[in-house]
C-alpha cells in the first residue's frame, strides 16, 4: 500500500488549540482533523464559496425548509404547473392565490416584527431563478417588480397570483397589474389607506 | 493593545498542502493566509455543530442542483400541481418526471466521482418528505429504499420514476421497482 506524505505547516497555536480541542471531541487525531478541515476548505473553494459560505447555504436551506418551501426540479416544476393551467385554469389561479394567503398568515403569525417585509425578503431569495425581484414600499403603497427570462407565460401567470394572495392577506388591493411571460409588476395600496 | 499570537508546527498530507498551495496561488493569497482563514472558519462551522464533511457533501450536491435549475416551491402548490397533473396526466407525468432523473444522473455522473453517493446525499438534503434514504451497493447490484410518512400515492410513483431515470443514467439497469404509498424499493444491476 502506498504511503501517504506528509508535510508540515505553521499556523496560529490558538487556533490550532481550538481545532486540536475539536478533535477530541469527535475523536479524532489532530492530523485527521486537520486534512478534514482543508478537504472542506478545498472543495468550498473549488466551488467558488468558503466554509463559511456553505455554512450559510445550509442554514438557508432550514430558512426554506421552516417558511414552508421544498426543492424541486425547475423543469419539472414549470411543466407541471403548465399541464395544471391548462386543464384547469381557475381551479389552478385559485390554489396558487391560497398558497400566497397560507404564506402570509404564516408569516403574520410567527411573531415577527415585519411579516409582510421578512415574506417577500424570503420570496427573493428563495427565488434563484428570477434576475430581478424588487419590493418597494412607500406609506400605504407597495410595488413589486419581478423579471424572469425563465418564467413560462403560465408559471409568470401563477406566481403573480401567489402574490396578489400574500398582498390581499396583508390588507392590500391591487391598483393595478401587468403580467406577461417572464414580467410580474405589481402595485396595491392598502385598504383604508391613503392611496 | 496588540497580543502576540505564538505559532505552532503541524502536520498534514502532502496532497492536501500542494491542493492547498495551488488554489491560494490562484486566488492571489499567501498559503499561511489560507490556512489561518481555512482553520478559523472551520472553528465557526463546528462551533455551530455541523459536520465537516456532511456539510462539504451536502454544499456540492445543492451546488449541483443550482447549476440544474433548482427551485424553491411552496409545499402545499407542489402537493396541489402533482395530484392535478397526474389525474390528467399520468403517463405523460412519469415520462417527464423519468426523464428529469435520467438528465440528472447524467449530470452527477459527469461532476462526482462517486455519483452514487451524491445522488444519496441529494436525496437527503431536497427531499425533505422522506424519512429514510437508503442506497446500499453489493458488488455489481445496488438497492435504493425511500420510506416518507407524508407522500402520497401519486407523489410516491412519480419520485420512484425519477430515481429508476437516474440510476438508468448512472449505468444500472431494474430489477425490480416496487412502490406504494410512501415506500419505494428499487433494485438495480450494473448495465454492460
Amino acid at each position: 500500500m502506498a504511503k501517504v506524505g506528509r508535510k508540515t505547516f505553521v499556523a496560529r497555536e490558538d487556533l490550532l488549540n481550538r481545532i486540536s480541542e475539536l478533535a477530541k471531541e469527535k475523536g479524532y487525531t489532530l492530523y485527521n482533523m486537520v486534512n478534514e478541515i482543508f478537504e472542506f476548505a478545498i472543495k468550498a473553494y473549488v466551488e467558488g464559496a468558503t466554509p463559511l459560505k456553505a455554512l450559510e447555504a445550509l442554514e438557508e436551506l432550514n430558512a426554506i425548509r421552516k417558511a414552508g418551501f421544498t426543492p424541486c426540479m425547475e423543469r419539472l416544476w414549470y411543466e407541471m404547473a403548465e399541464i395544471a393551467f391548462r386543464e384547469a385554469r381557475d381551479e389552478t389561479l385559485k390554489c396558487w392565490f391560497e398558497a400566497g394567503i397560507w404564506l402570509a398568515k404564516l408569516y403574520e403569525t410567527s411573531g415577527r416584527r415585519n411579516p409582510l417585509e421578512d415574506l417577500m425578503s424570503d420570496l427573493k431569495r428563495f427565488t434563484w431563478e428570477a434576475s430581478e425581484f424588487k419590493v418597494e414600499s412607500r406609506g400605504g403603497n407597495i410595488s413589486v417588480h419581478i423579471l424572469s427570462p425563465k418564467f413560462p407565460e403560465s408559471y409568470t401567470i401563477l406566481f403573480a397570483s401567489l402574490l396578489e394572495g400574500v398582498l390581499e392577506a396583508f390588507g392590500y388591493k391591487i391598483a393595478s397589474k401587468e403580467v406577461s411571460g417572464g414580467i410580474i409588476r405589481l402595485e396595491a395600496f392598502k385598504e383604508g389607506g391613503s392611496r | 493593545m496588540t497580543q502576540h499570537k505564538g505559532k505552532k508546527l503541524v502536520y498534514i498530507s502532502e496532497d492536501l498542502l500542494d491542493e492547498v498551495a495551488k488554489i491560494s496561488r490562484s486566488r492571489g493569497e499567501t498559503i499561511s493566509r489560507f490556512i489561518e482563514e481555512a482553520l478559523r472558519q472551520a472553528v465557526r462551522v463546528s462551533k455551530a455543530g455541523y459536520h465537516l464533511e456532511k456539510l462539504a457533501e451536502f454544499f456540492e450536491v445543492m451546488q449541483a442542483q443550482k447549476v440544474l435549475g433548482g427551485a424553491f416551491v411552496p409545499m402545499e402548490v407542489l402537493n396541489y400541481l402533482t395530484s392535478k397533473t397526474y389525474r390528467e396526466e399520468r403517463d405523460q407525468l412519469n415520462v417527464k418526471w423519468y426523464e428529469s432523473g435520467k438528465w440528472y444522473g447524467k449530470y452527477l455522473k459527469e461532476r462526482f466521482d462517486d455519483p452514487i453517493q451524491a445522488f444519496k446525499v441529494f436525496l437527503e438534503a431536497s427531499r425533505w418528505d422522506l424519512n429514510e434514504v437508503e442506497v446500499r451497493r453489493e458488488g455489481g447490484k445496488v438497492r435504493v429504499r425511500c420510506i416518507s410518512t407524508v407522500l402520497t400515492a401519486e407523489a410516491t410513483e412519480l419520485l420512484a420514476k425519477f430515481i429508476e431515470g437516474a440510476m438508468h443514467s448512472l449505468g444500472y439497469k431494474t430489477e425490480r421497482n416496487e412502490y406504494v404509498k410512501g415506500i419505494i424499493i428499487l433494485e438495480l444491476s450494473e448495465d454492460f
